[in-house]
Protein backbone atom coordinates (compact mmCIF):
# COMPACT_ATOMS: atom_id res chain seq x y z
CA UNK A 1 0.00 0.00 0.00
CA UNK A 2 1.56 3.50 -1.18
CA UNK A 3 -0.02 6.59 -0.18
CA UNK A 4 2.89 8.76 0.09
CA UNK A 5 2.91 12.18 -1.94
CA UNK A 6 3.58 12.34 -5.84
CA UNK A 7 7.26 12.29 -6.29
CA UNK A 8 9.48 14.81 -8.54
CA UNK A 9 9.39 12.41 -11.84
CA UNK A 10 5.41 11.43 -11.50
CA UNK A 11 4.43 14.77 -11.22
CA UNK A 12 7.03 15.78 -14.92
CA UNK A 13 5.18 12.17 -16.55
CA UNK A 14 1.49 13.58 -15.41
CA UNK A 15 2.01 17.37 -16.92
CA UNK A 16 3.99 16.47 -19.80
CA UNK A 17 0.84 13.97 -20.51
CA UNK A 18 -1.94 16.55 -19.92
CA UNK A 19 -3.08 17.82 -23.64
CA UNK A 20 -0.33 15.53 -24.94
CA UNK A 21 -3.32 13.93 -27.09
CA UNK A 22 -4.36 16.98 -28.43
CA UNK A 23 -3.65 16.75 -32.30
CA UNK A 24 -2.55 20.67 -32.78
CA UNK A 25 -4.23 22.15 -35.95
CA UNK A 26 -1.77 24.48 -37.24
CA UNK A 27 -3.64 24.61 -40.79
CA UNK A 28 -4.04 28.59 -39.71
CA UNK A 29 -0.47 29.26 -39.36
CA UNK A 30 0.23 29.95 -43.02
CA UNK A 31 -2.60 32.66 -43.03
CA UNK A 32 -1.40 34.01 -39.94
CA UNK A 33 1.99 33.96 -41.31
CA UNK A 34 0.91 35.99 -44.32
CA UNK A 35 -0.72 38.83 -42.51
CA UNK A 36 1.90 39.30 -40.50
CA UNK A 37 4.55 39.42 -43.25
CA UNK A 38 1.95 41.70 -45.12
CA UNK A 39 1.80 43.99 -41.95
CA UNK A 40 5.44 44.28 -41.43
CA UNK A 41 5.88 45.35 -45.24
CA UNK A 42 3.50 48.24 -44.15
CA UNK A 43 4.80 50.82 -42.27
CA UNK A 44 2.79 52.05 -39.64
CA UNK A 45 0.27 49.84 -40.53
CA UNK A 46 0.62 47.67 -37.36
CA UNK A 47 -0.59 50.20 -34.32
CA UNK A 48 -2.05 47.56 -31.94
CA UNK A 49 -1.20 50.49 -28.85
CA UNK A 50 -4.86 52.09 -28.59
CA UNK A 51 -6.67 48.48 -29.51
CA UNK A 52 -5.60 45.84 -27.30
CA UNK A 53 -3.15 47.35 -25.00
CA UNK A 54 -0.87 44.77 -23.38
CA UNK A 55 -1.75 44.48 -19.85
CA UNK A 56 1.18 44.55 -17.28
CA UNK A 57 0.99 42.32 -14.68
CA UNK A 58 -0.72 43.11 -10.79
CA UNK A 59 0.70 40.39 -8.83
CA UNK A 60 2.59 42.56 -6.58
CA UNK A 61 -1.28 43.98 -5.18
CA UNK A 62 -1.99 39.90 -4.86
CA UNK A 63 1.25 39.63 -2.76
CA UNK A 64 0.65 41.88 -0.45
CA UNK A 65 -2.80 40.66 0.37
CA UNK A 66 -1.24 36.95 0.99
CA UNK A 67 1.25 38.75 3.25
CA UNK A 68 -1.26 40.45 5.19
CA UNK A 69 -3.55 37.44 5.94
CA UNK A 70 -0.94 34.72 6.67
CA UNK A 71 0.52 37.35 9.75
CA UNK A 72 -2.95 36.40 11.30
CA UNK A 73 -2.34 32.84 11.76
CA UNK A 74 1.13 32.42 13.05
CA UNK A 75 2.62 29.14 14.40
CA UNK A 76 5.78 28.96 15.04
CA UNK A 77 8.04 26.23 15.56
CA UNK A 78 11.52 26.74 15.76
CA UNK A 79 13.96 23.43 15.38
CA UNK A 80 17.95 22.91 16.03
CA UNK A 81 19.69 21.14 13.53
CA UNK A 82 21.93 18.06 13.74
CA UNK A 83 19.29 15.78 14.99
CA UNK A 84 16.14 15.26 16.78
CA UNK A 85 15.73 17.37 19.70
CA UNK A 86 16.60 15.59 23.26
CA UNK A 87 12.50 15.17 24.16
CA UNK A 88 11.59 13.79 20.70
CA UNK A 89 14.67 10.74 20.80
CA UNK A 90 13.43 10.73 24.40
CA UNK A 91 9.79 9.82 23.12
CA UNK A 92 11.07 7.39 20.19
CA UNK A 93 13.27 5.39 22.53
CA UNK A 94 10.78 4.71 24.94
CA UNK A 95 8.65 4.52 22.10
CA UNK A 96 10.88 1.69 20.21
CA UNK A 97 12.19 -0.18 23.77
CA UNK A 98 8.04 -0.74 24.04
CA UNK A 99 7.48 -1.41 20.24
CA UNK A 100 10.35 -4.66 20.46
CA UNK A 101 8.37 -6.38 23.09
CA UNK A 102 5.02 -6.02 21.27
CA UNK A 103 3.21 -9.23 20.57
CA UNK A 104 1.73 -9.33 17.21
CA UNK A 105 -1.67 -10.24 17.16
CA UNK A 106 -1.12 -14.01 15.52
CA UNK A 107 -3.38 -14.38 12.12
CA UNK A 108 -4.28 -17.96 12.16
CA UNK A 109 -4.52 -19.81 8.42
CA UNK A 110 -7.64 -18.77 6.67
CA UNK A 111 -7.89 -15.75 8.80
CA UNK A 112 -6.93 -12.11 8.01
CA UNK A 113 -4.98 -8.39 9.05
CA UNK A 114 -7.69 -5.83 8.91
CA UNK A 115 -5.51 -2.38 8.30
CA UNK A 116 -8.11 0.41 8.08
CA UNK A 117 -7.11 3.74 7.41
CA UNK A 118 -9.29 6.81 7.71
CA UNK A 119 -7.36 9.10 6.09
CA UNK A 120 -8.58 13.19 5.42
CA UNK A 121 -6.67 14.32 2.41
CA UNK A 122 -6.31 18.10 0.85
CA UNK A 123 -8.49 18.42 -2.11
CA UNK A 124 -8.15 21.86 -4.13
CA UNK A 125 -10.63 22.31 -6.34
CA UNK A 126 -10.58 25.81 -8.68
CA UNK A 127 -13.30 27.50 -10.12
CA UNK A 128 -13.40 30.97 -12.65
CA UNK A 129 -12.35 33.35 -10.18
CA UNK A 130 -11.18 31.09 -7.11
CA UNK A 131 -10.15 28.55 -5.49
CA UNK A 132 -11.38 26.12 -3.00
CA UNK A 133 -9.58 23.62 -0.64
CA UNK A 134 -11.28 21.09 2.03
CA UNK A 135 -10.25 17.95 3.71
CA UNK A 136 -11.69 14.89 2.33
CA UNK A 137 -12.00 11.68 4.44
CA UNK A 138 -10.97 8.63 2.35
CA UNK A 139 -11.24 5.31 4.15
CA UNK A 140 -9.21 2.69 2.85
CA UNK A 141 -9.09 -0.97 4.18
CA UNK A 142 -6.69 -3.74 3.07
CA UNK A 143 -7.70 -7.35 3.98
CA UNK A 144 -3.68 -9.05 4.39
CA UNK A 145 -4.17 -13.36 4.33
CA UNK A 146 -2.20 -15.12 6.80
CA UNK A 147 0.09 -16.07 4.52
CA UNK A 148 1.13 -12.75 3.29
CA UNK A 149 2.13 -14.14 -0.60
CA UNK A 150 -1.83 -14.90 -0.95
CA UNK A 151 -4.06 -12.89 -2.43
CA UNK A 152 -5.23 -9.15 -0.53
CA UNK A 153 -8.15 -7.37 -1.05
CA UNK A 154 -8.25 -3.26 -1.19
CA UNK A 155 -11.08 -0.97 -0.60
CA UNK A 156 -11.42 2.59 -0.86
CA UNK A 157 -14.14 5.54 -0.90
CA UNK A 158 -14.99 8.81 -0.12
CA UNK A 159 -17.23 9.29 2.61
CA UNK A 160 -18.41 12.64 1.93
CA UNK A 161 -17.70 13.84 5.28
CA UNK A 162 -15.51 17.22 4.20
CA UNK A 163 -13.87 20.21 6.43
CA UNK A 164 -13.95 23.07 4.26
CA UNK A 165 -10.47 24.91 4.47
CA UNK A 166 -10.93 27.70 1.62
CA UNK A 167 -14.11 28.55 0.78
CA UNK A 168 -17.95 26.59 1.68
CA UNK A 169 -19.33 23.22 -0.36
CA UNK A 170 -22.18 25.67 -1.52
CA UNK A 171 -19.80 28.49 -2.62
CA UNK A 172 -17.56 25.87 -4.56
CA UNK A 173 -21.01 24.13 -6.02
CA UNK A 174 -22.53 27.23 -6.75
CA UNK A 175 -18.69 27.91 -9.02
CA UNK A 176 -19.07 24.95 -10.54
CA UNK A 177 -15.99 23.24 -9.07
CA UNK A 178 -15.84 19.73 -8.89
CA UNK A 179 -15.83 18.42 -5.71
CA UNK A 180 -16.38 14.54 -6.12
CA UNK A 181 -14.12 11.73 -6.92
CA UNK A 182 -14.82 8.16 -9.27
CA UNK A 183 -15.74 5.52 -7.55
CA UNK A 184 -12.37 3.44 -6.67
CA UNK A 185 -12.71 -0.33 -8.24
CA UNK A 186 -11.86 -3.18 -5.43
CA UNK A 187 -8.59 -4.36 -6.12
CA UNK A 188 -7.15 -7.62 -5.11
CA UNK A 189 -3.15 -8.92 -6.21
CA UNK A 190 -1.47 -11.61 -4.65
CA UNK A 191 1.22 -10.53 -2.27
CA UNK A 192 -0.39 -6.99 -2.13
CA UNK A 193 1.07 -5.83 -5.26
CA UNK A 194 -1.70 -3.55 -6.44
CA UNK A 195 0.96 -1.36 -8.66
CA UNK A 196 2.36 -2.88 -11.49
CA UNK A 197 5.65 -0.88 -10.45
CA UNK A 198 6.14 -2.15 -7.13
CA UNK A 199 9.95 -3.09 -6.77
CA UNK A 200 10.69 -7.28 -6.39
CA UNK A 201 12.23 -7.32 -3.04
CA UNK A 202 9.70 -4.84 -1.59
CA UNK A 203 10.77 -1.50 -0.55
CA UNK A 204 9.77 1.27 2.48
CA UNK A 205 5.72 1.64 1.10
CA UNK A 206 5.97 -2.34 0.48
CA UNK A 207 8.33 -4.52 2.84
CA UNK A 208 8.41 -8.16 2.05
CA UNK A 209 10.72 -10.07 4.24
CA UNK A 210 13.79 -9.94 2.61
CA UNK A 211 13.71 -6.01 2.25
CA UNK A 212 13.38 -5.95 5.84
CA UNK A 213 15.59 -8.19 6.74
CA UNK A 214 18.55 -6.55 4.67
CA UNK A 215 18.01 -3.70 6.56
CA UNK A 216 20.66 -2.30 8.92
CA UNK A 217 20.13 -3.12 12.77
CA UNK A 218 22.10 -0.34 13.51
CA UNK A 219 19.55 2.88 14.59
CA UNK A 220 22.21 5.69 12.93
CA UNK A 221 23.08 3.05 9.58
CA UNK A 222 18.75 2.56 9.24
CA UNK A 223 18.89 6.22 9.43
CA UNK A 224 21.28 6.51 6.80
CA UNK A 225 19.99 4.10 4.59
CA UNK A 226 16.02 5.88 5.33
CA UNK A 227 17.68 9.08 4.09
CA UNK A 228 19.48 7.99 0.86
CA UNK A 229 16.37 6.21 0.25
CA UNK A 230 13.81 8.95 0.51
CA UNK A 231 15.93 12.02 0.76
CA UNK A 232 15.59 12.99 4.10
CA UNK A 233 13.77 15.42 6.66
CA UNK A 234 10.36 15.41 5.81
CA UNK A 235 9.93 12.43 3.08
CA UNK A 236 12.12 10.38 5.67
CA UNK A 237 9.49 10.20 7.91
CA UNK A 238 6.82 10.17 5.77
CA UNK A 239 9.16 6.58 4.33
CA UNK A 240 9.32 5.13 7.63
CA UNK A 241 5.57 5.90 8.84
CA UNK A 242 4.82 3.97 5.54
CA UNK A 243 6.91 1.02 6.51
CA UNK A 244 5.52 1.01 9.99
CA UNK A 245 1.86 1.46 9.13
CA UNK A 246 1.85 -1.69 6.93
CA UNK A 247 1.85 -3.91 9.45
CA UNK A 248 4.51 -5.92 8.03
CA UNK A 249 7.70 -5.20 10.19
CA UNK A 250 8.55 -7.29 12.52
CA UNK A 251 8.54 -6.12 15.94
CA UNK A 252 12.37 -5.70 15.89
CA UNK A 253 12.59 -3.68 13.12
CA UNK A 254 9.73 -1.27 13.94
CA UNK A 255 11.44 -0.71 17.06
CA UNK A 256 15.11 -0.35 15.44
CA UNK A 257 13.26 2.08 12.85
CA UNK A 258 11.93 4.29 15.47
CA UNK A 259 15.35 4.56 17.37
CA UNK A 260 16.68 5.66 13.99
CA UNK A 261 14.38 8.61 13.57
CA UNK A 262 16.35 10.34 16.62
CA UNK A 263 19.33 10.79 14.11
CA UNK A 264 16.62 12.81 11.79
CA UNK A 265 17.75 16.57 12.53
CA UNK A 266 15.20 19.14 13.57
CA UNK A 267 12.71 16.04 14.60
CA UNK A 268 10.89 17.52 17.86
CA UNK A 269 7.99 17.07 19.83
CA UNK A 270 5.49 19.03 18.23
CA UNK A 271 2.15 18.43 19.84
CA UNK A 272 2.06 15.94 23.00
CA UNK A 273 -1.53 15.27 22.90
CA UNK A 274 -2.22 15.17 18.82
CA UNK A 275 -6.27 14.46 17.97
CA UNK A 276 -6.95 12.17 15.13
CA UNK A 277 -10.39 12.33 15.41
CA UNK A 278 -10.52 10.88 18.77
CA UNK A 279 -7.18 8.84 18.68
CA UNK A 280 -5.26 10.47 20.99
CA UNK A 281 -1.23 10.29 20.68
CA UNK A 282 2.67 12.30 20.41
CA UNK A 283 3.26 14.62 17.27
CA UNK A 284 7.00 14.06 16.10
CA UNK A 285 7.36 16.37 13.06
CA UNK A 286 10.10 18.15 11.12
CA UNK A 287 9.51 21.27 9.19
CA UNK A 288 10.73 22.55 5.44
CA UNK A 289 9.57 24.08 2.71
CA UNK A 290 6.40 25.59 3.89
CA UNK A 291 4.93 22.49 5.57
CA UNK A 292 5.46 20.25 8.84
CA UNK A 293 5.35 17.12 8.32
CA UNK A 294 4.54 14.66 11.66
CA UNK A 295 4.31 11.35 12.69
CA UNK A 296 1.83 10.20 15.16
CA UNK A 297 2.79 7.80 17.99
CA UNK A 298 0.73 6.02 21.05
CA UNK A 299 3.36 6.08 23.81
CA UNK A 300 1.40 3.15 24.92
CA UNK A 301 1.94 0.80 23.11
CA UNK A 302 4.82 2.11 20.62
CA UNK A 303 2.97 1.96 17.73
CA UNK A 304 2.12 4.86 15.00
CA UNK A 305 -1.30 5.72 15.13
CA UNK A 306 -1.36 8.15 12.41
CA UNK A 307 -0.06 10.98 10.39
CA UNK A 308 -0.35 14.59 10.08
CA UNK A 309 0.72 17.65 7.63
CA UNK A 310 0.82 21.33 8.71
CA UNK A 311 1.10 23.98 6.74
CA UNK A 312 3.95 26.64 7.01
CA UNK A 313 2.91 29.34 4.80
CA UNK A 314 0.43 30.61 2.91
CA UNK A 315 -0.33 29.23 -0.28
CA UNK A 316 -3.68 29.12 -2.81
CA UNK A 317 -5.78 30.48 0.35
CA UNK A 318 -4.81 28.42 2.47
CA UNK A 319 -3.60 29.93 5.73
CA UNK A 320 -0.24 28.98 7.57
CA UNK A 321 -1.07 26.91 10.53
CA UNK A 322 -3.79 24.51 8.65
CA UNK A 323 -3.87 20.79 9.11
CA UNK A 324 -3.31 19.79 5.32
CA UNK A 325 -3.76 15.97 5.88
CA UNK A 326 -3.98 13.89 8.62
CA UNK A 327 -4.34 10.10 8.81
CA UNK A 328 -5.05 7.55 11.54
CA UNK A 329 -4.67 4.11 11.14
CA UNK A 330 -6.49 0.84 13.26
CA UNK A 331 -5.24 -3.23 12.84
CA UNK A 332 -7.41 -5.87 13.55
CA UNK A 333 -7.41 -9.48 13.13
CA UNK A 334 -10.61 -11.05 11.05
CA UNK A 335 -12.03 -13.96 10.28
CA UNK A 336 -12.94 -13.62 6.67
CA UNK A 337 -12.93 -11.27 3.83
CA UNK A 338 -16.02 -9.33 3.98
CA UNK A 339 -19.01 -10.06 1.28
CA UNK A 340 -19.49 -8.02 -1.25
CA UNK B 1 19.09 21.84 -14.53
CA UNK B 2 20.86 24.30 -16.74
CA UNK B 3 23.37 26.76 -15.70
CA UNK B 4 21.87 30.08 -14.54
CA UNK B 5 22.47 33.40 -17.06
CA UNK B 6 24.24 31.06 -19.35
CA UNK B 7 24.39 31.69 -23.04
CA UNK B 8 21.10 32.61 -24.39
CA UNK B 9 19.79 28.92 -24.72
CA UNK B 10 18.69 26.17 -27.61
CA UNK B 11 18.02 29.29 -30.23
CA UNK B 12 21.03 28.51 -32.24
CA UNK B 13 21.46 31.48 -34.37
CA UNK B 14 22.99 34.87 -33.07
CA UNK B 15 20.45 37.31 -31.53
CA UNK B 16 18.60 38.62 -34.98
CA UNK B 17 18.55 42.63 -35.37
CA UNK B 18 14.75 42.88 -35.42
CA UNK B 19 14.96 46.41 -36.05
CA UNK B 20 16.85 46.22 -39.41
CA UNK B 21 15.71 47.54 -42.59
CA UNK B 22 13.26 45.16 -43.89
CA UNK B 23 11.33 43.80 -41.14
CA UNK B 24 9.08 41.15 -43.43
CA UNK B 25 11.98 39.13 -44.05
CA UNK B 26 13.55 39.02 -40.17
CA UNK B 27 9.85 38.15 -39.27
CA UNK B 28 9.16 35.91 -41.83
CA UNK B 29 12.28 33.93 -40.21
CA UNK B 30 11.12 34.64 -36.80
CA UNK B 31 7.82 33.13 -37.66
CA UNK B 32 9.05 30.27 -39.03
CA UNK B 33 11.61 29.48 -36.27
CA UNK B 34 9.10 29.91 -33.32
CA UNK B 35 5.76 30.09 -34.39
CA UNK B 36 4.87 26.04 -34.17
CA UNK B 37 6.61 25.81 -30.73
CA UNK B 38 4.26 28.44 -29.50
CA UNK B 39 0.97 27.57 -31.03
CA UNK B 40 1.74 24.31 -29.49
CA UNK B 41 2.08 25.78 -26.12
CA UNK B 42 -0.74 27.73 -26.85
CA UNK B 43 -2.97 25.13 -27.63
CA UNK B 44 -2.18 23.47 -25.11
CA UNK B 45 -3.51 25.44 -22.83
CA UNK B 46 -6.43 27.44 -24.39
CA UNK B 47 -6.98 25.45 -27.51
CA UNK B 48 -6.28 25.44 -31.14
CA UNK B 49 -9.00 28.38 -32.18
CA UNK B 50 -7.91 31.03 -29.62
CA UNK B 51 -4.17 29.79 -30.29
CA UNK B 52 -3.99 30.75 -33.60
CA UNK B 53 -5.56 34.40 -32.60
CA UNK B 54 -3.01 34.49 -29.92
CA UNK B 55 0.58 33.51 -32.22
CA UNK B 56 -1.22 36.03 -34.74
CA UNK B 57 -1.35 38.91 -32.12
CA UNK B 58 1.83 38.21 -30.51
CA UNK B 59 3.65 38.19 -33.59
CA UNK B 60 1.92 41.45 -34.51
CA UNK B 61 2.98 42.96 -31.01
CA UNK B 62 6.36 42.02 -31.64
CA UNK B 63 6.56 43.69 -34.85
CA UNK B 64 5.38 46.71 -33.02
CA UNK B 65 8.03 46.53 -30.41
CA UNK B 66 10.66 45.84 -32.41
CA UNK B 67 12.75 48.50 -31.85
CA UNK B 68 12.63 48.01 -28.16
CA UNK B 69 14.27 44.39 -28.30
CA UNK B 70 16.78 44.57 -26.18
CA UNK B 71 19.29 41.12 -27.17
CA UNK B 72 21.08 41.58 -24.39
CA UNK B 73 18.56 41.18 -21.48
CA UNK B 74 16.38 38.23 -23.41
CA UNK B 75 16.26 35.33 -26.09
CA UNK B 76 14.00 35.87 -29.01
CA UNK B 77 12.20 32.65 -27.70
CA UNK B 78 11.49 33.65 -24.17
CA UNK B 79 10.78 37.59 -25.47
CA UNK B 80 7.78 36.11 -27.69
CA UNK B 81 7.02 33.58 -24.88
CA UNK B 82 6.66 36.52 -22.37
CA UNK B 83 4.23 38.40 -24.95
CA UNK B 84 2.41 35.39 -25.71
CA UNK B 85 1.47 35.05 -21.79
CA UNK B 86 0.27 38.69 -21.43
CA UNK B 87 -1.65 38.28 -24.31
CA UNK B 88 -3.19 34.63 -22.41
CA UNK B 89 -3.88 36.66 -19.52
CA UNK B 90 -6.93 37.87 -21.21
CA UNK B 91 -8.13 34.40 -21.02
CA UNK B 92 -7.29 32.90 -17.51
CA UNK B 93 -11.26 32.64 -17.15
CA UNK B 94 -11.72 30.55 -20.61
CA UNK B 95 -8.53 28.81 -19.32
CA UNK B 96 -9.76 27.43 -15.82
CA UNK B 97 -13.11 26.83 -17.46
CA UNK B 98 -11.04 24.36 -19.68
CA UNK B 99 -9.16 22.69 -16.60
CA UNK B 100 -12.05 22.09 -14.62
CA UNK B 101 -13.66 20.73 -17.80
CA UNK B 102 -10.97 18.23 -17.73
CA UNK B 103 -10.96 17.49 -14.41
CA UNK B 104 -15.15 16.32 -15.02
CA UNK B 105 -13.95 14.12 -18.26
CA UNK B 106 -12.05 11.46 -16.46
CA UNK B 107 -15.03 11.00 -14.31
CA UNK B 108 -17.82 10.37 -17.23
CA UNK B 109 -15.12 8.60 -19.53
CA UNK B 110 -14.71 5.96 -16.85
CA UNK B 111 -18.51 6.03 -16.07
CA UNK B 112 -19.73 5.09 -19.34
CA UNK B 113 -17.21 1.95 -19.91
CA UNK B 114 -17.51 -0.28 -17.16
CA UNK B 115 -15.42 -3.02 -18.63
CA UNK B 116 -12.62 -0.09 -19.07
CA UNK B 117 -12.04 0.50 -15.57
CA UNK B 118 -9.40 -1.73 -14.48
CA UNK B 119 -8.02 -0.33 -11.08
CA UNK B 120 -4.82 1.09 -12.67
CA UNK B 121 -7.13 3.37 -15.35
CA UNK B 122 -9.05 4.10 -13.00
CA UNK B 123 -5.83 5.47 -11.12
CA UNK B 124 -3.87 7.24 -13.87
CA UNK B 125 -7.57 8.95 -14.63
CA UNK B 126 -8.17 10.24 -11.13
CA UNK B 127 -4.08 11.78 -11.39
CA UNK B 128 -5.36 13.22 -14.35
CA UNK B 129 -8.62 14.64 -12.77
CA UNK B 130 -6.86 15.95 -9.40
CA UNK B 131 -3.95 17.46 -11.64
CA UNK B 132 -6.20 19.86 -13.66
CA UNK B 133 -8.32 20.61 -10.96
CA UNK B 134 -5.58 21.81 -9.11
CA UNK B 135 -4.19 23.69 -12.05
CA UNK B 136 -7.41 25.43 -12.11
CA UNK B 137 -6.66 26.65 -8.97
CA UNK B 138 -3.38 27.97 -9.18
CA UNK B 139 -2.47 31.71 -9.54
CA UNK B 140 -2.33 32.72 -12.88
CA UNK B 141 1.33 33.77 -12.22
CA UNK B 142 2.05 30.50 -10.87
CA UNK B 143 0.89 29.01 -13.86
CA UNK B 144 2.73 30.82 -16.31
CA UNK B 145 5.87 29.13 -14.18
CA UNK B 146 4.86 26.35 -14.28
CA UNK B 147 3.84 25.66 -17.72
CA UNK B 148 6.79 27.80 -19.65
CA UNK B 149 8.96 25.36 -17.61
CA UNK B 150 6.99 21.79 -18.38
CA UNK B 151 5.56 22.78 -21.83
CA UNK B 152 7.00 25.31 -23.04
CA UNK B 153 10.61 23.89 -22.32
CA UNK B 154 12.04 27.12 -21.47
CA UNK B 155 14.84 27.23 -18.71
CA UNK B 156 14.39 29.21 -15.08
CA UNK B 157 16.47 32.00 -16.75
CA UNK B 158 14.01 32.37 -19.87
CA UNK B 159 11.20 31.88 -17.70
CA UNK B 160 12.39 34.80 -15.59
CA UNK B 161 12.88 36.62 -18.96
CA UNK B 162 9.66 36.09 -20.15
CA UNK B 163 7.68 37.62 -17.34
CA UNK B 164 9.80 40.08 -16.38
CA UNK B 165 10.49 38.70 -12.50
CA UNK B 166 14.00 37.58 -10.79
CA UNK B 167 15.71 34.30 -11.51
CA UNK B 168 15.18 33.62 -7.84
CA UNK B 169 11.74 34.28 -7.79
CA UNK B 170 11.33 31.69 -10.58
CA UNK B 171 13.11 29.00 -8.83
CA UNK B 172 10.81 29.49 -5.28
CA UNK B 173 7.55 29.69 -7.35
CA UNK B 174 8.11 26.76 -9.69
CA UNK B 175 9.48 24.99 -6.19
CA UNK B 176 6.33 26.31 -4.30
CA UNK B 177 3.83 25.57 -7.06
CA UNK B 178 4.93 21.96 -7.41
CA UNK B 179 5.47 20.70 -3.71
CA UNK B 180 1.56 21.80 -3.81
CA UNK B 181 0.41 19.59 -6.83
CA UNK B 182 2.51 16.54 -5.53
CA UNK B 183 0.75 16.98 -2.14
CA UNK B 184 -2.91 16.51 -3.91
CA UNK B 185 -4.44 13.79 -3.43
CA UNK B 186 -2.26 11.14 -2.91
CA UNK B 187 -3.24 7.66 -4.47
CA UNK B 188 -3.10 4.59 -3.02
CA UNK B 189 -1.90 1.24 -4.41
CA UNK B 190 -1.14 2.98 -7.72
CA UNK B 191 1.55 4.61 -9.55
CA UNK B 192 0.55 4.62 -13.35
CA UNK B 193 0.32 8.01 -14.96
CA UNK B 194 -0.20 6.77 -18.39
CA UNK B 195 -4.13 6.62 -18.90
Amino acid sequence: MRDVEWTEDELDRALDGLYREIETDQSGLPGVRANLVAAARTPGAVDLGGRRPVRRRVLAAAAVVLLVVAGVVAQTVVFAPGSASAQARETLTSAADIAARAQDPVVTAGRYRHVTTHAWWLKTVGAEDRSFSFLNENVVEVWIPADPTGEWLQRRRETGNRKWVEGTEAEARAAGAVIEEVPWPEQRAKGGAFSQNLPEHGGWQFPRPEFAAGLPTDPEQLYQRLRADSGGGGRALVYAADALRTGLLPAATRANLLRALAHLPGLDVTDDAADLDGRRGVALGVAEDGERQEIILDPATGEVIGERKVSDSMFAGVPKGTVTSYSSVTTAVVDALPGS
Amino acid sequence: MIADEAVPSPSPPPPPDLSGPDPAAVFGRLFDEHAVPLHGYLARRIGDQVADDLVSETFLVALQQRHTYDPSRAGVRPWLFGIASNLLRRHVRQEVRGWRARARVGADRAQESPEARTAERVTAQQRVRRLAGALAALEPGDRDVLLLTSWGRLTAPEVAQALGIPVGTVHSRLHRVRRWLQAQGPVVGGEDVDA
